[in-house]
């Protein structure tokens, strides 16, 4: 049974059904197919398929790394005679890189040339990559996440997930910028920021798109912005009337209609009135501090605008262990690049004979059976 | 007026199928010479419209479907020139330089207005990103050319040969597209806030991944030649929809490529 868990047959079984079903999200709603249970059970098999075969390839992989010539293993055939010199071995030893060991058996010396020992252990590096992003992904799922829509000056209570999460209460926003390239084009938005706990503040900083403000398990991500109008509103009604942060391009209903406001350059707005049947019937202009007075008595006096900045507020772990998983991942890859690995034993008899055992696969098995002049006819092609 | 910027689009093109056409005859030495240069110039042509667009752009032009594309082209008129030497096979320098034709054929239809770009692709982690894609498709690709002579033709020598080479191409695209899938990710932490989001790109990229995991499983179980061939075509066949099917069919977070 342990057996079958850790074995390749069943990894292709799981791997299949992940792609199958990652195919199948296309057809079919993305989101239940990738929370729905069966998912999360083929991830689960995988997880301990992945964790069972790592963990039974260990010892074996130890002891490939730590052996020496006489412990090559019995399939990489017997010794063959070679037609090659003990310096011509040597010298396509130091020119391939292959690390050298000597020993010596009373009149016969031995040569374990080894290379590619890295990318002998990028496959299981990228085994255990894989299964602390998994790890990773699950600890996220504890995290917890949410929005903030701040204007410039203003404090707001952070939301209540966050603070059960954090030590944090209250954030404000000092400024919030758009920085410009050197082409006039948006470079990036920045939002400088206050924290405050329970006994005052507990931090500041600054965060951009591509460069949040991460501390601790805190995470402040620059998600978007937007604009509103800073208005009082008087009309005969005392519930109605007050302050109002009205948003740009959206119908605000009247007794007789609506009004949309729409930004005009930095600082103005423009108020645009419509009547019943969507015809526009006023069209005026205002500067901060300017007023209107409206039908039925009412009346609008424009403070100023409020460009408020969209904050996404994070908080749990998981990132770190996917994080490291990722560099893992990144790290075995790059393992995978440098070659393949090769193992040579090499038997020199005080003959001055050369003898030669390999311990490679496929093409490089063949390359070096021609360079080390043997005829290789063992069955470790592939 | 003449258009320059589009006639030189039209270069690679016409060259691919230049390529195409000497590389038919390509058994003999002069054909051959003959697919080499326009080879040559294939890749000269692509990587000088990446030098102008760059200098139009100011950056490394890396941030539409259209700059990838090129890149391709330019990497795949190299790897033309290096089976046209290594292999010797007309067949495969024909199915490739016919891959750089419809590859250059859609850079044609697309816009070529150079566009600021937006704030989030303005990150170190584009470069990395974009370029460990760029590469893996362009290896798989020539894998997958590979994997097509394999399947029209009998098992010998031969494709014994073309399969060691699929698979070791196989075995230098997986890694970078594994640097593809971390570098995206990490990315998507610092620009989006979320590593993973199954956005459509993601979940086809994860499937590519899988399917080419797959490949290699099942050859350490013993699938070779024409057997591991249908998965390799297979496997292309997901990066194609990945790179178009998904742009088209899919729109999401990466929607502007």
């Amino acid at each position: 049974m342990l057996k079958f868990i850790s074995s390749i047959r069943l990894a292709v079984i799981l791997i299949a059904t992940l792609a199958g079903m990652a195919v199948s999200a296309t057809i079919f709603d993305q989101a239940e197919v990738f929370s729905s249970t069966p998912f999360l059970v083929v991830v689960g098999l995988f997880f301990v398929n992945l964790l069972t075969c790592t963990l039974s390839i260990l010892p074996r992989l130890a002891k490939r790394l730590r052996r020496g010539v006489r412990d090559l293993p019995e399939g990489a055939g017997a010794y063959q005679a070679s037609e090659a010199s003990e310096e011509s071995v040597r010298a396509f030893f130091a020119k391939h890189r292959f690390a050298v060991q000597e020993s010596r058996q009373g009149e016969v010396r031995y040569l374990y040339g080894v290379r590619g020992r890295l990318p002998l252990l990028a496959p299981h590096v990228l085994h255990l990559a894989i299964l602390i992003i998994i790890v990773g992904a699950v600890l996220s799922n504890f995290g917890v996440k949410a929005t903030m829509q701040v204007a410039e000056g203003d404090i707001q209570a952070v939301p209540k997930k966050i603070a059960e999460a954090t030590d944090l209460k209250e954030l404000a926003v000092q400024s919030f910028q758009t920085e410009y390239d050197r082409q006039g084009h948006v470079d990036n938005w920045r939002t400088t920021f206050e924290l405050f706990g329970a006994d005052g503040p507990v931090g500041s900083g600054d965060t951009r798109v591509n460069h949040p403000y991460k501390k601790g398990g805190l995470s402040i991500y620059q998600m978007g912005y937007g604009r509103r109008f800073d208005v009082n509103f008087t009309t005969d009604s005392a519930e109605t009337s007050g302050g109002y942060a009205f948003p740009e391009d959206q119908k605000i209903p009247l007794a007789d209609g609506y009004f949309i406001l729409q930004a005009m350059g930095k600082e103005a707005l423009l108020y645009m009135e419509y009547d019943k049947d969507g015809q526009m019937i006023r069209q005026e202009a205002l500067k901060p501090g300017a007023g209107l007075n409206l039908t039925n008595g009412n009346r609008l006096d424009y403070i100023r605008p409020l460009e408020y900045t969209v904050l996404e507020l994070k908080y749990g772990h998981g990132v770190q262990a996917v994080f490291a998983g990722f560099v893992l991942a990144a790290l075995a890859s790059f393992m995978l690049l440098l070659g393949r690995y090769a193992a040579v034993g090499v038997r020199l008899d005080p003959t001055g004979a050369v003898a030669v055992r390999l311990d490679a696969k496929g093409r490089e098995r063949k390359r070096l059976a021609q360079h080390l002049s043997i005829k290789d006819v063992t069955k470790r092609n592939d | 007026m003449i258009n320059w910027q589009h006639l030189l689009m039209t270069a690679p093109l016409v060259l691919a199928i230049c390529t195409a056409l000497a590389g038919a005859a390509s058994a003999k030495k002069t054909a051959r010479s003959l697919a080499t240069v326009t080879a040559v110039l294939g890749f000269l042509c692509s990587a000088g419209i990446l030098v102008l667009r760059g200098v139009q752009m100011n950056h490394l032009p890396l941030s539409s479907g259209l700059d990838f594309s090129l890149w391709l082209c330019a990497v795949l008129f190299l790897f033309t020139i290096f089976l046209l030497g290594k292999l010797r096979m007309p067949v495969v320098v024909v199915l490739l330089s016919i891959m750089i034709a419809i590859l250059a054929a859609w850079v044609l239809s697309q816009n070529h207005e150079v566009a600021p770009m937006a704030p989030a692709l303005r990150s170190p982690w584009l470069s990395v990103h974009v370029l460990s894609a760029m590469l893996s498709y362009s290896v798989l690709t020539v894998s997958f050319v590979l994997s097509l002579v394999i399947v029209t033709r009998k098992v010998d020598k031969t494709t014994d040969r073309l399969d060691e080479w699929a698979y070791r191409l196989v075995l230098l695209g997986l890694p970078l597209l594994t640097v593809m899938l971390v570098t995206g990710s990490i990315w998507a932490e610092y620009a989006w806030g979320s590593y993973w989001s199954w956005d459509w790109k993601e979940v086809w990229a994860l499937v590519t991944w899988l399917v080419y995991a797959l490949y290699l499983h099942l050859r350490v179980g013993g699938w070779r030649n024409k057997q591991a061939a249908y998965l390799n075509i297979l496997g292309f066949a997901v990066v194609v929809f990945t790179f178009f099917g998904v742009s088209y069919l899919l729109p999401g977070l990466h929607s502007y490529l």
